[in-house]
């Protein structure tokens, strides 16, 4: 077998460490479950009735035949109950249909707290082309292109006439934040509940309910055609944000020139290579972010930024203040926005973070502005009102 | 074959001990393997001629006793309750092994586990069913409704997935020598 970790043997260490012998006990609690099962089923089978059932419909008398299909008429009845149609098979059949298509369209609306809702138009082609437009206030604010196969990509900025171009190469699957399609085409074949019908939009649905790591999904077929109308997804370590897809059309014609990675004619480059580690962010860039936000305010205090809705609005305000003629320190100052605010953003539930810079005086040295917990640590990371950073055990971040 | 055989000695005879062996090693505790059995057997029964009718019945069975065990992991795993399934393992160590040996298995075992119950259900179930059940790709492919190349990316993940969670446990176990 193929090792992937150092040569070490996966699958046989957790074999090993997963053998163990049944306890006498157990196995006879388990072996009494079995011998109940077996009489149910025995009883089910109504002792074999059945295959007699059909013996006597080969009868030649015709009033044996007839007695024989009501009796095996009535069994159906009875089998009927536990064996009538099946909801699930409804949404194996919406599973397949991610599966096996060769194109797929959808509309996404996203609703995030604090942030302006996006709409987006997802255009997929096998075996791995992508394209998402999104607008926001109604205006196309960014189209991004994806080359799965060859693991490229651009993203258009129609309003900056812009493009960056990512070579994708190295990229672990975690570094996407979201992994839309293949979440889409990975759907299981059996959800984990099947919710009761509820009205949406003047349709009457039914709904599956898909749980996953950290996410859950709730598939919405019409009640009465099977079709699928609607799939909307939560994510357990974001909160606050919420997608809704709808418009599903699948096998639809799609251009390649959609997928083309060509940039746009008159677009200028930036070049961005998402593999490149230097360009991850890291806790000085939030340094050097949160030092740009104070650098603006003129009463000394570092800015109320309680939750991401107040940060993006904030830094939008700066930056719009920065005269169009000053290009490079626009540029200089965006990319100081851009990785602070992902180190700022890109933190979850796990991390702790907290940010109460709000009211504390430039400075102070002794005062905790944000603090967090690095993955793997036991201890916070604290940026105090100096700007300096130090790590602390949680029942140590005082503020006075 | 003997048509008028019943579909349990058709079914889920020839599996028994597939079936119990497998909810046991997932679960490691009398009241949660009677209760993820019988949940198994529920389900079972509730899809019964899904069953009965699929390619590959057996596959499928122990798919959904898997699928019952994870459930009891998740439950627990939420409820933090680690304590009593360490206590609970106490109980049916193997004596003839020395107490270090079974104090770093039992952890290990606890620490398995736990990481599988952090898993998304596709992955947790695929591993169980590959490294547990020991069943082939193909017919994990065949419950799951997948390809082959899709269940074989769904372990490929948990892998990546569990190795990060176990990094602890790694660097002391690879120096042992695993046959």
């Amino acid at each position: 077998m193929k090792n992937n970790n150092k040569n070490f043997n996966f699958e046989q260490f957790i074999n090993n460490n997963a053998n163990q012998e049944i306890p006498s006990e157990v196995e006879l609690r388990l072996r009494k479950r079995l011998a109940e099962f077996r009489k149910k089923i025995e009883l089910f089978e109504l002792s074999g009735k059945k295959f007699k059932i059909l013996n006597m419909l080969r009868s030649k008398t015709k009033l044996t035949s007839v007695m024989a299909a009501a009796i095996l008429i009535i069994s159906l009845g009875i089998y009927l109950v536990p064996w009538s149609k099946d909801p699930g098979k409804a949404f194996a059949a919406v599973a397949e249909q991610f599966e096996k298509a060769k194109t797929f369209t959808c509309k996404i609306f996203i609703k995030q707290e604090g942030l302006p809702d996006m709409d987006q138009e997802l255009l997929y082609k096998a075996p791995g082309y992508a394209r998402i437009n999104i607008t926001i206030n109604d205006e196309l604010s960014h189209i991004g292109i994806i080359n799965m196969v060859d693991k490229k990509g651009i993203n258009i900025l129609p309003s900056m006439k812009q493009y960056i171009e990512t070579d994708v190469n190295n990229v672990t699957e975690e570094q996407f934040q979201i992994d839309l399609i293949d979440n889409l085409r990975t759907l299981p074949k059996f959800a984990d509940e099947i919710l009761g019908k509820r009205e949406i939009d003047g349709r009457m649905l039914q709904g599956y309910l898909v749980k996953e790591e950290g996410m859950k999904r709730t598939v919405w077929l019409d009640a009465n055609t099977e079709e699928l109308v609607r799939i909307d997804m939560e994510f357990l370590n974001i909160t606050g944000v919420n997608y809704a897809m709808t418009d599903f059309e699948f096998d639809v014609a799609l251009d390649d020139s959609l997928f083309d990675l060509t940039p746009p004619k008159g677009y200028e480059m930036m070049k961005r290579d998402v593999s490149d580690a230097s360009e991850l962010p890291d806790e000085n860039d939030l340094v050097n972010f949160i030092r740009y936000l104070t650098s603006q305010n003129e009463d000394g205090l570092f800015p109320p930024l309680n939750d991401v809705g107040e940060l993006v609005t904030y830094v939008k305000e700066l930056i719009d203040k920065i005269p169009e003629e000053d290009s490079a320190q626009k540029e200089k100052i965006k990319k100081t926005v851009y990785l602070g605010m992902m180190f700022w953003t890109q933190m979850s539930k796990e991390n702790d973070w907290h940010y109460e810079g709000e009211n504390v005086k430039i400075g102070s040295a002794d005062i905790p502005i944000c603090w967090w917990k690095p993955e793997g640590s036991t201890m916070f990371r604290v940026l105090y009102g100096n700007l300096e950073l130090r790590d602390v055990d949680l029942e140590k971040i005082r503020r006075p | 074959m003997d048509d008028n055989r019943s579909e349990y000695d058709r079914l889920i005879k020839p599996i028994e001990n597939r079936m119990i062996g497998s909810v046991w090693r997932i679960t490691r505790n009398p009241e949660d393997a009677e209760d993820a059995f019988q949940d198994a057997l529920m389900t079972i029964w509730k899809q019964f001629e899904k069953v009965s009718r699929h390619p590959n019945q057996h596959a499928l069975i122990l798919k959904i006793c898997a699928n019952s065990a994870y459930d009891i992991l998740r439950k627990k795993s939420r409820r933090g309750k680690r304590e009593e399934l360490h206590a609970h393992s106490l109980e049916y160590q193997d004596s003839q092994r020395s107490a270090d040996e079974l104090l770093s298995n039992k952890e290990t075992r606890i620490e398995i586990f736990q990481a599988i119950s952090q898993l998304s259900r596709n992955q947790a179930v695929t591993v169980l069913m590959r490294f547990v059940q020991e069943l082939p790709y193909s017919d994990i492919a065949r419950v799951l409704g997948c390809s082959e190349a899709t269940a074989r990316k769904h372990v490929a993940r948990a892998r990546t997935r569990l190795s990060k969670i176990l990094a602890p446990l790694l660097p002391g176990l690879q120096k042992e020598k695993i046959k």
